[in-house]
């Protein structure tokens, strides 16, 4: 499994979107707002579970912030912080 | 029945009632369960070093009738419960929308959350604070299926949560008529909640003797864990309506054959009995008395029916 497919699965999964399948979630879909509709409280929650499920830790907030626009960005910076 | 003291007596009508557990989300599902009529869910889990045990588990799938599923992606079992049975309580009374400022919240609950507290224990010990689910630490607080109910509802009247292991039941009641005192509200939404998880079933099979064999001879039948919700939706008066007389009296000898005695430490049982007590008064039957005695066999609340 690629790491946008495991990281939208990971997104179901661990915030509960029980209404989506990772086929709903477009690579460029923003994360926050408009897109997914995620918020502030699930931006903690996923800095937990891609710790866990991934091993990478956001402890900069600045990079965090361009990471967290898209599923596309989020895969990019932990294939490049996991490489 | 020899009532030896009295400490208070207070009054309310029960405008609507809501239950949810492994019998269904009606008190006719609950009263045919509980007259051996109908087999509630059962799920089997796992017993540390080996065998399984049973649990009646409650289904909140109906939940999705009262509120969008994308609403509750952030309440737990706990909390999904206690909601369930606070919109059927409503839905029961005919209410579609709450005064907020005039409607008070108390739930007792002897456990609370214990499915997300443990859950949240687990990641602790495997991971540390830093992989430890904020969404589980907000839910596995005892408050959290009051604050769901609150925000859901709009309420912004007095929320209590209550938690005094087997008392819970008596003490919030007490609160929650002792609220009527305040001539700013008009309603009180009282419940009582438990959850069911591994941890408290491998307790309970120990400590508590439960061994979860549901047998079809009621005879034969073991005492098995549950969960669920049971809510009344409380006005001062309302005419046509059962009205419950509560006081926290020490009695002596032997209860009226009328009534129901709630034994035990699952607080949200003495709930139910309230729930069916009012249904049955509601139906036309004059009177019932919902006794509870605590661990120790001391009697700590009477509930008379009318």
């Amino acid at each position: 499994m690629d790491t946008k497919t495991k990281l939208k699965q990971v997104l179901i999964d661990e915030l509960n979107l029980e209404d989506l399948t990772p086929a709903d979630i477009k690579d460029d879909d923003q994360l926050f707002g408009e897109g997914l509709g995620l918020d502030s409280l699930d931006a903690v929650e996923l800095v937990v579970q891609i710790q866990k499920h991934f091993g990478v830790e956001i402890k900069d907030m600045e990079e965090g912030r361009e990471a967290f626009a898209s599923i596309a960005t989020l895969a990019a910076y932990i294939e490049e912080k996991s490489g | 029945m020899k009532r030896v003291a009295n400490y208070t007596l207070k009054h309310a009508a029960i405008k609507g009632i809501g239950v949810v557990g492994g019998f269904g989300s009606t008190t006719d599902e609950l009263l045919t369960a509980l007259q051996g009529g109908q087999k509630p869910q059962i799920q089997e889990f796992d017993k540390p070093g080996g065998g399984t045990l049973k649990a009646f588990k409650a289904n909140t799938s109906g939940l999705s009738a009262f509120m969008e599923r994308r609403a509750l992606r952030r309440i737990d079992h706990f909390s999904r419960m206690a909601l369930y049975g606070a919109h059927l309580a409503l839905a029961d009374g005919g209410i579609e929308k709450l005064d907020p400022e005039r409607t008070a919240l108390v739930i007792a609950s002897g456990y609370g959350a214990v499915g997300s507290t443990f859950t949240f224990l687990d990641s602790m010990i495997d991971g540390s604070d830093q992989l430890s689910s904020p969404t589980h630490f907000s839910n596995s607080v005892h408050n959290a299926a009051a604050a769901h109910i609150s925000m859901t509802l709009g309420i912004k009247g007095p929320n209590h949560t209550i938690t005094q292991f087997g008392l819970s039941v008596g003490s919030a009641l007490l609160s929650a008529l002792s609220l009527f005192e305040d001539e700013g509200l008009d309603r009180v939404l009282f419940g009582s909640v438990e959850e069911f998880s591994p941890v408290y079933g491998y307790a309970g099979a120990y400590a508590g003797g439960y061994a979860g064999d549901y047998s079809s001879d009621t005879a034969e039948r073991e005492t098995v864990c549950g969960e669920g919700a049971a809510f009344l939706l409380l006005e001062r008066e309302a005419e046509g309506f059962p009205t419950l007389s509560y006081s926290f009296e020490a009695v002596e000898g032997e209860p009226p054959p009328d009534s129901i005695n709630a034994l035990g430490e699952f607080p949200t049982r003495q709930a139910f009995d309230l729930a069916i007590a009012a249904r049955l008064v509601g139906e036309a039957r004059p009177k019932m008395v919902v006794g509870h005695v605590d661990g120790n066999g001391g009697p700590t609340m009477i509930v008379e029916m009318a």
